[in-house]
């Protein structure tokens, strides 16, 4: 009983973390440029995630103008050898 | 005077790109690798710099130039309602496949593995391109044109059976 609620927990724990810090980042780095003057970006995206509408979302409603937004997702190609799939 | 024609010639090697990149554009996955051939040629770049001093005839050997730094781009219009622009948004980026590709590229793939992956896409491809036939009965040139795709893969695919087995032999 006891382990189950702390695995539920836990679960519980990781995926409000994983949701929510991305969006924390562009909410602090929006109020930080807001307060400079900012009012109008280019918006450009890297990772291969499509949990960034939310932060798109944020940046739309701040009131900052966008100009493009772009994803810039590295390529990883010709370096060692990556580690081999896991076996579910 | 070499230093200044080395300083024209490297302002002449990053002016190009700028006019280059269209308002929006679309990356199937084989651009992509010719994207990465470009981002090799960016590393041809420096030795291209040094052999520009050192041999004045190579200074434009091996070199190329970006085709774009990004993979995918979307221009935001004025007044544009924000549903629109995500969907519009998320629409490219399924279509660029970048996160399809970013998650194969995370882990190592045996030749097996590339070997069934590849005849999956090339399954999935015909699929499209079946859709897009029936959508244009009347026109029958590009069925000839799809049946001579898969004519030259049939070709192609003989040989990479053969090796294995006279290998075994």
């Amino acid at each position: 009983m006891n382990k189950q609620k702390i695995k539920e927990q836990k679960k519980k724990k990781l995926f409000f973390d994983n949701f929510y810090k991305h969006l924390e980042c562009a909410k602090n780095a929006i109020r930080t440029v807001s307060d400079q003057g900012m009012q109008r970006a280019k918006v450009m995206i890297k990772g291969p995630s499509l949990k960034r509408d939310a932060t798109l979302r944020a940046i739309r409603r701040s009131g900052i103008l966008l100009n493009f937004i772009r994803v810039v997702t590295p390529m990883p190609h010709n370096g060692c050898r990556s580690p081999k799939k896991r076996r579910v | 005077m070499a230093a200044s024609s080395s300083f024209s010639t490297l302002f002449s090697f990053l002016l190009p790109p700028k006019p280059h990149p269209p308002p929006i554009t679309r990356f199937p996955l084989q651009k992509l690798r010719a994207q990465q051939q470009d981002g090799q040629g960016h590393h041809h770049h420096s030795l291209a710099e040094v052999s520009a001093v050192a041999n004045p005839s190579h200074a434009h050997a091996k070199t190329l130039f970006f085709r774009s730094a990004y993979n995918v781009q979307v221009v935001v219009e004025e007044n544009e309602p924000e549903e629109r622009l995500l969907n519009r948004f998320r629409r490219e980026v399924m279509r660029a496949g970048v996160i399809q590709e970013c998650k194969r590229r995370r882990f190592f793939e045996n030749k097996q593995e590339e070997k069934k992956r590849k005849t999956r896409e090339a399954a999935k491809r015909k699929s499209r391109s079946r859709r897009f036939q029936s959508k244009f009965q009347p026109q029958n040139k590009p069925d000839v044109a799809a049946t001579k795709k898969e004519e030259d893969d049939d070709n192609w695919d003989l040989p990479e059976v053969d090796a294995p087995y006279i290998s075994t032999a």
